[in-house]
């Protein structure tokens, strides 16, 4: 479409929402601080890996606009999918796996199917699963030491806790938190939770702020807290799709989420299940993409309860620490079967009469 | 009062940069008027003058031709300098009459005379109607004695409509003039019904305007109207007929009233509808509201038709800013215009000046599936999709899908964050879908 003036036979002369590009550059800049956060604790490795990906996105982009004659950089998408992608790699990782992972996202996945809106596969997601397969011991290797490998690790020596607590374990493992954690734990249970008759565990408010070893989504939960405020905020997003995702898989951890570390049931951990293996990325920036989104409310709602589903399976029983981004790909997956569905149901003519 | 509308879509829109009803002013005469001979949707009115040639204030200077054409009156006394071919903003080609102001005023600022028209038959209404040029004052434009000759041969059951709705901010002409010319509204009703022998009227306003409701219900009992007063919302598109409809049929049920076919009529119409019946006056001047970011000091104004637009615009203090657009209309419907010669018709209900930050940025994009389209189409159709199927010429395919059900709303459009033309190339290719239906009938072309 770009290039063309349509301006003297369009009919509305103005336009009331935020457009595509704002949108794009938004979420970038919601990327962008989860990234500066995290490289405020890793010498700036992370802003090196989204520097990486960044560069080689645009790049491509502008590739492939040379070859086809559309010049599409503007509209912010390519930037936005390398910083998100690079959000969902370890912060230890060579950037030249970031300049891989986003040539497959840009190139393969989105430029493949026609470009921006006709994907069928997040670009974010489809680089993380090229890089997380093909070079699956660097990943792992990258991993080490996180919270979650540690976890998982423990789980397979058989370490349990009675009350079901993956801090609990992280503890045994010799995971301590920080001075920081303990200050503000103690207040806020002085002051706000001892009035609910509540206490809050030592541990939570490092996550807020993490800097060791993982995923760079899981290294900048401050900020991107306050990115997701940012578009949420501008009202260009349904807020209700990351809130179901979030209400669901809560639900879930909290019920089940305690079984496999050796709780009982309906005492998950459902804070830490939030804040670590990517899930916040997943709910705010990838179930919430509307390219690979279905078309009607009732179709997001199908999807996003069967992603909070899958995410729940494949972090707690198939003990993938990542299995949020698992989930949101298998969600796309079903999308174009859920639009074919929707097509009929709420937009065929039988419908309308 | 129970509030009925339509049932699903539509948008809330509210614009600052329209003008307020509070800022009303009378038109200065314009010293050069430029009157189209096609304002209307049948046939260029056939001139009955000659370049050269004095008129007279309200005299006749095109004749109508045919079915959906209207008479063309002079808005001012003056001299014919010549005809000239113009291009309308909606892309027709028409003559144009090119008037200077000169002479005197038989019309303007002179005593009405009353004229009375009870013992007039429907046809003789009609007649009236038409020799005093008078169409719906507003798109399509169409004369306003075959509608009701078309009512009037009607055997089933009717009920005139009365738009009093207010589901776009630049529709405040309509409004302005319900405060200043109530009773001639009211008049024109009563005349309507005679000339279209309709025994039912429902006056349709929206929430907000229950004071109009009130002290139309007043005034229409000096002509004992047998008037029902319904209540409607306030979001786009309401007063489109399709959404009417739907919000009559609602009342309908909900009433247990049987309303039959429905006639709809604007409010500047049935003012118009007075004025010529009444006071012998054709159509020469009406409301239009004048606003956007990009001017100094919106108003209604009550001007002549065929006063050019540029004209209006110095009325109202000029341009604050360089405008980007300036359309007619409104900008949920409006058309682009790109003459300031371009003259006030008899249909034109508003015209404005845009800034750069007022259209909201001009640069499209790729379509993203945000889903906006779907939620606000009030037919449940899929934009998105319709488009995508337009965009690759299969003109069948979306046909089938309902491009023909588009009636044209904008709502699609003017939500979408890749400022793609939705309802521009829908429309379009629902067009061509048309034609493609009845080439593979054997139909006409």
């Amino acid at each position: 479409m770009n290039g063309i003036d349509l301006s003297l036979s369009r009919i509305p002369q103005i336009h009331m929402t935020v457009p595509t590009a704002t949108r794009m550059w938004l979420v970038s800049l919601c990327s962008f601080l989860v990234v500066l956060q995290s490289s405020l604790t890793d010498s700036f490795s992370s802003l090196f890996i989204a520097l990486a990906a960044v560069v080689t996105g645009v790049f491509v982009e502008w590739i492939v606009g040379l070859s086809s004659k559309r010049h599409t950089l503007k509209d912010g998408s390519a930037v936005a999918s390398a910083l998100v992608f690079s959000l969902m790699l370890p912060h230890q990782i060579h950037p030249l796996y970031a300049v891989f992972g986003t040539l497959f996202a840009i190139l393969v996945v989105k430029h493949s199917f026609g470009g921006l809106g006709t994907n069928w596969l997040n670009p974010a997601i489809g680089g993380w699963l090229f890089i997380r397969f093909s070079w699956p011991k660097v990943f792992t290797e990258a991993l080490q030491g996180s919270p979650l490998s540690t976890l998982a690790v423990e789980l397979q020596k058989g370490i349990i806790d009675p009350s079901g607590s993956p801090l609990g374990i992280l503890k045994i493992a010799g995971f301590k938190g920080s001075p920081t954690d303990t200050v503000v734990t103690d207040t806020l249970n002085s002051t706000v939770f001892s009035r609910l008759g509540a206490q809050m565990p030592g541990g939570y408010v490092d996550y807020f702020s993490f800097s060791g070893s993982g995923i760079i989504a899981d290294r900048g939960i401050g900020l991107l807290l306050l990115g997701t405020v940012l578009i949420l905020a501008l009202a260009f997003a349904r807020v209700w799709i990351p809130a179901l995702f979030l209400l669901c898989y809560t639900t879930l951890v909290r019920l089940f989420g305690a079984l496999p570390l050796g709780g009982s049931w309906g005492s998950g951990d459902m804070l830490f299940g939030l804040l670590t293996g990517g899930t916040l990325v997943a709910a705010f920036l990838m179930a919430l993409d509307p390219a690979t989104g279905p078309k009607s409310n009732v179709g997001a709602a199908v999807i996003v309860v069967f992603t909070a589903l899958a995410a729940y399976f494949f972090r707690y029983l198939g003990m993938d620490s990542y299995g949020a981004f698992l989930a949101i790909a298998l969600g796309n997956v079903f999308v174009p079967l859920i639009r074919e569905w929707e097509s009929h149901s709420f937009y065929g003519r039988n419908r309308r009469s | 009062m129970k509030l009925y509308t339509f049932t699903r879509g539509g948008i809330e829109f509210a614009d600052p940069s329209a003008p307020s009803y509070n800022s009303t002013q009378i038109g200065f005469l314009p010293a050069l008027s430029v009157i189209p001979l096609t304002q209307h949707p049948g046939k260029e009115a056939q001139r009955v003058v000659e370049e050269g040639e004095w008129v007279k204030e309200g005299m006749l200077i095109g004749r109508a031709q045919g079915p959906g054409s209207a008479n063309i009156h002079a808005s001012i006394p003056g001299r014919i300098l010549k005809f000239v071919t113009w291009d309308m903003h909606d892309g027709r080609r028409t003559s144009a009459a090119v008037l200077r102001m000169e002479g005197p005023f038989e019309k303007l600022g002179k005593k009405n005379g009353r004229f009375p028209w009870d013992g007039l038959s429907p046809y003789d209404l009609q007649r009236l109607l038409a020799e005093k040029g008078v169409v719906e004052m507003e798109d399509p434009g169409r004369p306003v004695a075959e509608l009701f000759h078309g009512a009037l041969e009607q055997k089933d059951k009717q009920t005139l409509v009365i738009r009093c709705v207010f589901d776009d901010p630049w529709l405040v002409a309509d409004r302005v003039l319900m405060e200043e010319r109530l009773s001639e509204v009211v008049e024109g009703t009563a005349i309507a019904l005679r000339a279209s022998g309709i025994n039912r009227v429902l006056f349709v306003f929206s929430k907000g305007t229950e004071d109009l409701s009130l002290r139309f219900s007043r005034e229409a009992e000096k002509f004992k109207l047998p008037l029902t007063s319904v209540m409607v919302g306030t979001r786009y598109p309401q007063r489109n007929i399709r959404e009417l409809e739907q919000a009559l049929q609602r009342f309908e049920k909900h009433e247990g009233v049987e309303l039959g076919g429905l006639c709809f009529l604007g409010v500047a119409t049935l003012a118009a509808i007075c004025d010529a019946v009444a006071y012998n006056k054709p159509v020469m001047e009406r409301y239009v509201a004048v606003g956007g970011m990009a001017l100094k000091n919106p108003l209604v104004i009550r001007v002549r038709i065929g006063t050019r637009i540029g004209d209006v615009f110095e009325e109202c203090g000029g341009f604050s800013s360089e405008p980007v657009k300036i359309a007619v209309g409104s900008p949920l419907r409006g058309k682009r215009v790109l003459d300031l010669d371009e003259p006030i018709t008899k249909t034109t209900t508003a015209i404005f000046a845009l800034s750069a930050e007022q259209i909201g940025g001009i640069d499209t994009v790729d379509c993203i599936n945000c889903g906006e389209c779907r939620a606000v189409c009030p037919v449940g159709l899929d934009p998105e999709r319709l488009f995508k199927l337009a965009l690759s010429k299969k003109d069948a395919e979306a046909s089938r899908e309902g491009a023909l059900e588009c009636h044209g709303c904008g709502c699609c459009e003017i939500l979408c964050p890749s400022r793609l033309p939705l309802s521009s190339v829908i429309r379009d290719s629902a067009i061509r879908g048309k034609q493609l239906t009845l080439s593979d009938s054997g139909g006409p072309l």
